[in-house]
């Protein structure tokens, strides 16, 4: 049976550096992704996360249990996020087409997928990235904890600190603007 | 209704929100704006398009994180970039060395290769002499 999340941080608590590491390599991977893709650079995303768990290691004796300890992380992940989207004062960066690479591709395809499906569900990707990147920060973030971690309204609304109610709407306007520019590049690939 | 006139007694936007992703709520509100799909075109439009943008948003995949953090001493924490050592080396060493490769394999394998009147013919020290 593994230990439980709030286990690995009471023996973390108590020096156990090996349960924190339980814990990074258990949530690294969300942390990394809800980072890249909310800013939306491969280094500053790695960047954001490493920085997430040293500050949680830091914090870690003064966690009490009040929220789930990745609720926390989260937090902490998106605090950080946005000061770099200030400190940037810059929307998302979209990666470079260019950034490609064909050996990676080949790589990451499916045992059953043929190059065409591999270009085809990368192109979509990086669409939907580029369409991701014209929204509201406040817009992508929720869409980005819905959508991607799963989390509830009421989850989403505890995070960053806003009522129920805004968090359903921030999602209905990103997901308008996200069908127009979507259905835009689908009219302008025929 | 048409397919522009909505008449939802409450917070559409929410309602579809709400509809959209299942997510707990109140019970009576969401089967009240189930009824009202039946008779309005625009919303059940509307909640198709959305579900349509969900699947699009569903092929967003982050590139793979090309590092390992490790706390193994929490307070000097190590990033260790992953290997991918070949792309550090120039690329002008990687051809010197492939054709290194290639004239010691040709080498072991003592090939012989000739193009005259008969043609391209290959030969190695593995084969019999003709």
């Amino acid at each position: 049976m593994p230990w439980t999340d709030e286990e690995l941080v009471a023996k973390s608590i108590r020096g156990d550096a090996d349960s924190f590491n339980e814990l990074v390599l258990r949530w690294e991977r969300p942390i990394y992704a809800l980072a890249y893709r909310t800013i939306g650079r491969e280094e500053d995303a790695r960047d954001v996360c490493q920085e997430t768990f040293l500050r949680a290691f830091r914090a870690l004796p003064g966690f009490r249990g009040q929220a789930k300890f990745s609720s926390w992380l989260y937090r902490i992940a998106l605090n950080l996020c946005r000061d770099w989207v200030r400190r940037e004062r810059r929307t998302p960066v979209v990666q470079a087409p260019e950034d490609v690479d064909l050996i990676e591709m080949a790589a990451a395809a499916e045992p059953s997928e043929s190059i065409e499906d591999l270009v085809a569900r990368k192109d979509l990707s990086r669409l939907v990235e580029r369409a991701m990147a014209l929204l509201p920060e406040e817009q992508r973030t929720a869409i980005v904890l819905k959508e991607y971690h799963g989390l509830t309204f009421q989850e989403i609304a505890d995070l960053v600190g806003c009522p129920l109610s805004t968090v359903k709407t921030r999602l209905y306007q990103g997901l308008t603007v996200l069908r127009r520019e979507l259905a835009r590049n689908d009219k302008a690939k025929l | 209704m048409t397919d522009s006139f909505c008449g939802y007694d409450g917070d559409r936007d929410e309602a579809l929100v709400a509809f959209l992703y299942d997510d707990g709520g109140d019970r009576q509100e969401r089967e009240l704006f189930e009824a009202h799909l039946i008779t309005c075109a625009r919303c059940r439009n509307e909640l198709d398009a959305l579900r349509g943008v969900r699947t699009q948003l569903a092929r967003w995949a982050p590139p793979e994180p090309a590092f390992a953090v490790t706390y193994g001493n929490p307070q000097s924490a190590i990033r260790t970039p992953q290997s991918r050592w070949w792309r550090d080396i120039p690329a002008w060493a990687q051809v010197a060395a492939a054709l290194l490769f290639l004239g010691v394999s040709a080498g072991i394998a003592n090939l012989d290769v000739r193009y005259d009147a008969n043609g391209l013919s290959v030969r190695t020290g593995w084969m019999p002499p003709e």
